[in-house]
Order: structure tokens, then sequence, then C-alpha cells
């Protein structure tokens, strides 16, 4: 790492003449984020441990404070304080689960309390709303913020089921697209920003994943929405110009200037993803493992695929929709995806050193 | 595709934009060059496996969804015939193209898939159900000689799934003497069994790739099964079953824990630990139900996942050399 980092720097220098560093405050923050931190593995523990804490922890409370809703709001709005003190002061992530653990019993506990004293669903969701967006912007590391994104995506969902409003769900689906997009297109800049903004970027990121993965469950689950959300191809037909928009970015980035040959890979790529217009949790899957692979994403990538392989099993039973009707729309597209498989074949076998240039 | 060198790059890059006046358009070249946006020929790659891929995939989906709408003016003939015939040129394709073995691979996976559909079109003409298990079972031994023959983890491990739900549905519809205990123990014995022969098979040498994600996620399937028992039969009374999968959890977690070290690989080091602390916690709560109680479980969950993650991270930085 510090080979590389030495000749990153270098490197730097000579594109950026005024180009200013602090060296010890990046080693220190490659120290603290190299692979085994991040890794995957350590944060599942943390919070697989802060849950079943938590658990264990209401088991407690609940003898002692749960007669009292405005003792439940008292200890849980404590517990979300020092969670967030705790976070401030130590950045170990040895604390990791045990702050999890009083974040989520805090925020249960909070929620019992209010709900206890009759302030409304949507009260309930708005308080939520704005106390996880608090400590979001107050937290400094990786979990509360992912937790917090968390609570506050699924309170803003929670409205549309609160109020019977579920046509919102296609706004809904908007801002999870067009926020998951610009925080995966516009990563460099937001990096760059001041400290405050560039070091929510992973959690932020990583809760929009997840958000996604869960709102395409929620256009999957017939139970969830029974008939009520009509006219599916809106958020099919957004899923589907995301997807243009992903073709677009990786057209750009590897120069592919003709208008025709640009015209041509739209055209194809909408021609095989019409089929799918009534099933928006397909598309959005794609949607995924298409920005993910382009932009070096693994968590997004295999996440994408397991939840594209899941999403499809599903289908079999949307309801909006015969089966006959399904067969012929998945063996059509199917079919769609050989045809152009054959037709590209030879093409993407090439190997790059010995092909023509198509682009110029 | 290296994601792993990719998300190292990536933690370099955004390591020095934090702490630096390192301009975007200068950051998104260098994420380029370095490799952690996917190159031309990555993409090219990935096109070509995901056009044949997605392609099979949808195809062998819609012949089963078309099946499944059981058509009645079709005659049975021509619905087990269309699915026969599918089976034929997958088949065919997976012998006699030109192509790379993974792609016969791919073609061998699409047929075992319509094998499946054949014994649910079977199960639906002769009305034996489409979810009984003695379909399940056809499905498992009539796709067993591929499997072996091809050596393709995905195929492997869609094999372990099906003797998996073959045995839970025969234990629904055949034989219903088993209780809950019983079965978790039997597949936590098998799942575990795979997993020891995968990982001997693999340090032995006697094959020569195995990803990680096929010997992990049956892992995981063992350990879930093998927590699950041990955790409830302390509470009911199933002890007997309780001590088998002890007996078969200390050699299996043994093994896992030197293996992971061996390997220099933390995902055994993450999840037997984990199993052993939500084992804990069951008989701790077996031995009291009250507020204390849950206190100190609370305590104990929390310390020793932690002591558990800092172990992790010390171990990984030696075998960093730090």
């Amino acid at each position: 790492m510090e080979n590389k980092l030495n000749s990153l720097l270098e490197k730097i220098q000579q594109q950026q003449p005024d180009f200013s560093f602090d060296r010890n405050k990046i080693e220190e923050e490659i120290e603290s984020k190299s692979t085994i931190f991040s890794h995957i593995g350590i944060k599942l523990l943390s919070v697989i441990g802060g849950i079943l804490g938590s658990v264990f922890f209401l088991g407690f409370l609940a003898s002692i404070v749960f007669d009292s809703p405005r003792g439940c709001i008292i200890f849980g709005s404590l517990f979300i304080i020092g969670s967030v003190v705790i976070h401030k002061i130590s950045h170990s992530i040895l604390l990791d689960t045990g702050i999890i653990c009083l974040y989520l019993a805090g925020a249960l506990l909070l929620g019992y309390g209010l709900n206890s004293e009759h302030v409304g669903d949507n009260g309930l969701a708005f308080i939520a709303l704005i106390i996880s967006l608090i400590v979001l912007f107050l937290s400094q590391g990786f979990m509360l913020a992912f937790l917090s994104l968390l609570i506050a995506n699924s309170a803003l969902l929670s409205f549309v089921f609160i109020n019977d409003a579920y046509n919102l769900l296609h706004l809904y689906m908007l801002y999870v697209i067009v926020v998951f997009s610009l925080l995966t297109y516009s990563e460099a800049w937001i990096v760059s920003q001041k400290l405050a903004i560039s070091r929510l970027y992973n959690p932020v990121r990583s809760g929009f994943l997840i958000t996604f993965i869960f709102t395409l469950l929620v256009f999957s689950e017939n139970y969830l929405l029974r008939d009520r959300m009509h006219f599916p191809w809106v958020s099919s037909t957004l899923l589907i110009i995301s997807i243009l928009l992903v073709i677009n970015h990786i057209l750009n980035s590897f120069k592919v200037n003709k208008p025709q040959i640009r015209l041509g890979y739209y055209l194809v790529s909408t021609l095989i993803l019409l089929p799918e217009i009534f099933a928006p949790a397909i598309l959005g899957s794609l949607f995924i493992i298409l920005i993910s692979f382009h932009y070096g994403h693994r968590t997004g990538f295999f996440t994408g695929i397991i939840a594209l392989i899941y999403f499809i099993s599903r289908y079999y039973y949307d309801l909006k929709l015969s089966l006959l009707v399904k067969s012929e729309i998945l063996m059509a597209s199917g079919l769609l995806f050989i045809i152009v498989f054959l037709a590209l074949k030879k093409y993407l076998l090439k190997d790059e050193n010995q092909e023509p240039d198509y682009t110029a | 595709m290296n994601f792993n060198l990719k998300s190292s790059s990536r933690t370099l890059t955004h390591s020095v934009a934090k702490h630096s006046n390192w301009k975007p358009e200068f950051i998104t070249q260098s994420l380029k060059e370095n490799g952690v946006y996917a190159s031309r020929r990555e993409w090219k790659t990935f096109i070509y496996y995901a056009l044949l891929s997605l392609g099979l995939a949808f195809a062998v989906c819609g012949i089963i969804f078309f099946l499944a709408f059981n058509w009645a003016d079709l005659h049975k003939f021509v619905k087990l015939g269309l699915v026969q015939g599918a089976i034929i040129i997958f088949v065919a394709a997976a012998i006699f193209s030109k192509a790379s073995i993974t792609v016969k691979n791919i073609f061998l996976m699409a047929a075992s898939i319509s094998v499946g559909a054949l014994f649910a079109v079977f199960g639906q003409i002769y009305q034996t159900g489409a979810n009984a298990y003695d379909f399940f079972l056809g499905w498992t031994v009539f796709i067993g000689i591929w499997v072996l023959i091809s050596s393709f983890p995905p195929l492997w491990l869609s094999l372990i799934v099906l003797i998996n739900t073959t045995f839970l549905l025969y234990t629904e519809q055949v034989s219903k003497a088993f209780s809950h205990e019983e079965i978790h123990t039997i597949l936590f014995a098998f799942n575990s069994l795979i997993v020891l022969c995968s990982e001997w098979l693999f340090s032995a040498a006697k094959v020569q790739t195995m990803p990680r994600w096929y010997v992990q996620t049956i892992a995981l399937a063992a350990f879930a099964f093998g927590t699950l028992t041990i955790s409830t039969s302390i509470h009911g009374d199933f002890l007997p079953y309780g001590l088998i999968s002890c007996l078969i959890a200390v050699p299996l977690y043994y093994l896992a824990i030197r293996d992971s070290l061996q390997k220099k690989n933390i995902f055994y080091l993450c999840c037997v630990p984990l199993s052993i602390i939500i084992i804990l916690s069951s008989l701790l709560v077996k031995i009291s139900f009250d507020e204390g109680m849950m206190l100190i479980i609370t305590l104990f969950v929390i310390g020793s996942i932690s002591f558990q993650i800092n172990q992790i991270i010390t171990i990984s930085k030696k075998w960093n050399g730090k």
C-alpha cells in the first residue's frame, strides 16, 4: 500500500501542480479502512451482535420502563444521544456492536413510548425521519450513518402505507433511483468535498443499495400491495430510462461517439428491456447489476444477481398477468438475449488489441 | 474481474481525496486508470456471459411458466416433447459446440433446470403433484451424472440444495415421524460432510479451483442447522439430538477454525464464534428468564462479539505482517 500511495501521490502532483495533501491523515485513513476493517463479515458481525444485544436489552428494560410511556421516551432519547456521543468520542470499531445495540434499543424504546402517547402513525414516522436524519449528519463512523439512513428511508416509505397512498410508490422509486444513481455517478465529486460530506459517502451509498433492493421487494410482493398500486409501468419506465442513462455513461467513458452506433445501443437495449415493463423488480435488479459492475462495486453486483434470481422466481406469483402472458414475455426476452448474443459473439470474443476502432 | 483489487484501489483513492485538494476530474481519471471502473475488456466478457446466461435463464423460465399455465388444449405429448426437445438442444450444445468450457457448463445448467421442469410436467399430467418429494428425488438423481462430470460450482450448489429440499419434502409428505430437531440434525450432518469433503478435496489438490462462495454458502447452511438444533434442543425434550449435533459441531468447528488460520481467510473466524455465542446465549436463557439475566446476556453478547472482532483484526494484522 505504501508504494502504491507514493506512486499515486507523485502522479497527482504531475497532473495537478497546486496539489496539497496531509500525508499523516491519509495514512491514518488507509490504516483504519484497510480491507479487514471494512470487510463485510466484520460489519455483519457488528450488526448481528447489535440486533441480538438490543433484543435482550429491551427484554431487560421491559420490566423497568415499559409501563411508563414518559420513561420510554426519556430513556429512548438518552440511549440515542448516548450512542451518538460514544461514537463521536471513540472511532474504535470495537465499540460498534455496543453502539448499534444502544441506538436500536433507544429507537425502539422511543417509538414505543411515542406510540403510547398517541402521536399517531404519521407523527411517529415523521419524528423517526427527523431524528434519524439528525443522527446521520452527526455520526462519525459507518454503522450509525448506515442504520440512520435505513431508518430515514423506511420512515419515508411508511408514509405510503400509513396513508394508503400506494401510487406514491412511483415517486419513492424515483427518489431511490435518482439518489442512488447520483451517488454512484458523482463519486469523485462527493469524496473531494469537505470531510463532513465525504465521510458519509460509503454508508449512504450502501444504505441506498439496501433501500433499493427493499423497494423492489415491495413491488414484487403481492401481499404487500394487494393490487392497490396501479400503473406498475410508471416505475418500470423510470427504471428503463435509468438503465439507458447507465448505458449512456458507459458509452461516454469508452468514447463511443458515432451517433448511429449510440442509437443502435439504445434501441437494442430498449427492445430487450421492454418485455419486462410489468416487472419493475426484474428491471431494478438489472439496473443495480449494470451500475455496480461499471463502477466496480462488488456488494452491489452480487446483491443484484441474487435479487434478479429471486425476483424472477417471485414473478411466477404475480397475479396481474396470466402465466401464459408471463411465459410469452420471458420466452420473448430470452430469445432476444440469445439473438443479440449470437450476433455479438464474435465481436465480444475478439481480442481488444487486434480489433479495429469502431468508436471513432 | 478482480473486485478485491478494485476495492483496495478505491479505498486508496477515497483516502487521498478526503485529505487533499485533489480535483474531481482527476479523481475520476484515476479511478478509471487504476481499474476501479470496468474496462472495455471486462465489459465485453461480462456482456458475453450475461447475454448467454440471461437468454437461457429467461427462455427456460418462460418454458416452465408456460407449462405451469397447464393449457388444457395442449396434448400431454406436446408438453413433454417441448421440455424434452429443450433438454436435447441444451445437452447437444453442451457436448458438440466449440465454445469455451464455461459456456458448455452454462448449457448444462439450463439442461439441468429443464429436467426439473420435465418432472413437474410429468407430475402435472399424471396427477402426482408438482411438489411431490419423488419429483425432487428424480430431479436430483437424473442430473447427478452431469453434476459429477461438469465440476461446475453453480451446478454442484443446485444439486446440494436439491438434496436438502428432497429430504425436507420427504419428512413432510412421507415419513412424518421425524421431529424438527431430528431433521435439522440430519441436515447439519449432511451439509457438514459436504463442507469437510470440499475443503479436503481442495486442500489435497484433488480439484484445482473451488470458488470460496460455493463452500461458504454450504458452510453457512451447515452452521445455521447446527446452531438451530443445539440452541433449540436445550429448551425442549430433544437433548439427544443436541448432543449428537454437539458431537458433529466440535470437530467441524475445530477444523473450520484451523482451515481459516491456514488459508488466511476470516470467513470461519466470523461464523464459528458467532454460532457458539448464540448457543451460549440460549443456554443462559434456559438457566433464567428474569430481567437480571437479560442484562447479563446483553452484556455477554456485546462483549463477546466485540472481543471476537478484536481477535479477528489482530490475527489479520499478523497475516499482513503488521
